[in-house]
């Protein structure tokens, strides 16, 4: 494998796991200020 | 890196002086900023979702990536412009605000991924890469301008 | 008039639970608003790609007709998104929104987009096989592909401009600006 593929598919992994955590994280906040809001 | 002299000195500059002006001038850049992101989706869509093999499977790859990159050079272009006149007139407001450090730092992830990777890993014989390999690239493809739209609207809410 | 029973529908819908929580909501409006924006990036992506086709200036090696055919799915998937968060934006602030003119001129454009698409797509099917393959399609099919490229660009303008409040209602507006936009007096004897 070249290395620029290796690149790509080690550059793709992390933005996607990057990318995963942070809506991820702004999902849980959002939830949390509801129940604040709510509760 | 502190980018605060830079935000400060667009804060007051001939550029902010211009969209500060008014704020039709403000909203008639921000429609074009709009028309371009269509286009921006049109590009990214057509080329990701043929990587991942499920829209144009009749048209050779090479073709589809060829005929979407000058529309979404372009559209990037007219979007940067647009965009760098917008935060002129509210710079010190973007500074701070979260969610545009977040669509800033996905843009450049986007810009030097497109440039330095996929581009010249794709641009001689795609359909020799691995499958897995266009899959990801087209993933992340998408994954990363749908934050930098995403986190862009979300900058007016926050 | 038609303008006093768009308001009647709106004021109807602006005193139902859903509304209200929608508009009083923390995220949903929000949330609501940013997948109508950002499914543009599909919906118009698609259609856009299909019109520069249309016009000889993308894909010109593939056939016209095929490419509209594979871009229509997803072209409607995000149509359909459109329509649905878009209705529902305009059920979370029914009064504001029926009484502003960018609102009106956006449906306007919108029915004029959605007929010249019709009218397009029956010249096209009608002649289609004798210039799908051309790089270049006839001057009729490019004129309807300028046509839809105009309209929709007006969608895009003018459903951003429903945020700004230049011309609403508590404005001072010259009087055919508030009889386009239904201003109606609530005040007004009648």
């Amino acid at each position: 494998m070249r290395t620029l593929e290796i690149i790509a598919i080690v550059a793709s992994i992390l933005i996607l796991v990057a990318a995963g955590w942070f809506w991820l994280e702004q999902i849980l906040a959002a939830r949390e200020l509801l129940e604040i809001a709510d509760g | 890196m502190d980018l605060l002299p830079f935000f400060t000195w667009l804060d007051t500059s001939l550029l902010a002086d211009l969209s500060k002006a008014y704020g039709g001038v403000f909203a008639v850049v921000q429609m074009f900023h709009l028309v371009s992101l269509a286009v921006l989706g049109g590009m990214v869509l057509v080329a990701d979702l043929r990587l991942l093999g499920v829209l144009l499977t009749d048209v050779p790859l090479t073709l589809v990536l060829r005929e979407t990159r000058r529309g979404f050079d372009l559209a990037l272009l007219a979007l940067v412009i647009s965009g760098v006149f917008m935060s002129s007139a509210v710079a010190m407001k973007l500074y701070y605000n979260q969610m545009y450090w977040v669509k800033m730092i996905a843009l450049l992830v986007g810009v030097l991924f497109v440039y330095f990777i996929r581009r010249p890993l794709l641009g001689e014989t795609p359909e020799q890469l691995r499958p897995v390999t266009r899959h990801l690239i087209a993933l992340s493809s998408m994954t990363t301008w749908f934050t930098v739209a995403a986190s862009g609207r979300w900058i007016g809410f926050s | 008039m038609l303008n006093q029973w768009l308001l009647d529908l709106a004021q109807y819908f602006a005193a139902q639970d859903w509304s209200i929580g929608l508009h009083e909501s923390i995220y949903a409006y929000a949330l609501i608003e940013t997948t109508h924006v950002l499914t543009l990036m599909l919906f118009l992506g698609m259609l856009i790609v299909i019109d520069l086709r249309m016009l000889g200036l993308i894909f010109r090696d593939v056939s016209a007709a095929d490419l509209a055919a594979r871009l229509d799915k997803p072209m409607i998937i995000g149509f359909v998104v459109m329509v649905i968060t878009g209705f529902i934006l305009y059920y979370a602030i029914p009064v504001r929104t029926t009484q502003s003119i960018w609102f009106r001129i956006k449906v306007v454009l919108l029915i004029a987009a959605g007929v010249n698409a019709w009218l397009f797509r029956k010249r096209m099917q009608a002649s289609i096989h004798t210039w799908a393959r051309d790089a270049s399609p006839p001057a009729h099919i490019r004129r309807g592909a300028i046509r839809s490229l105009v309209f929709w660009t007006g969608v895009i303008f003018t459903g951003r401009a429903i945020a700004y409040d230049w011309y609403d209602c508590h404005k001072p507006l010259p009087e055919f600006l508030q009889w386009a936009a239904g201003c109606i007096d609530p005040s007004a004897a009648e």
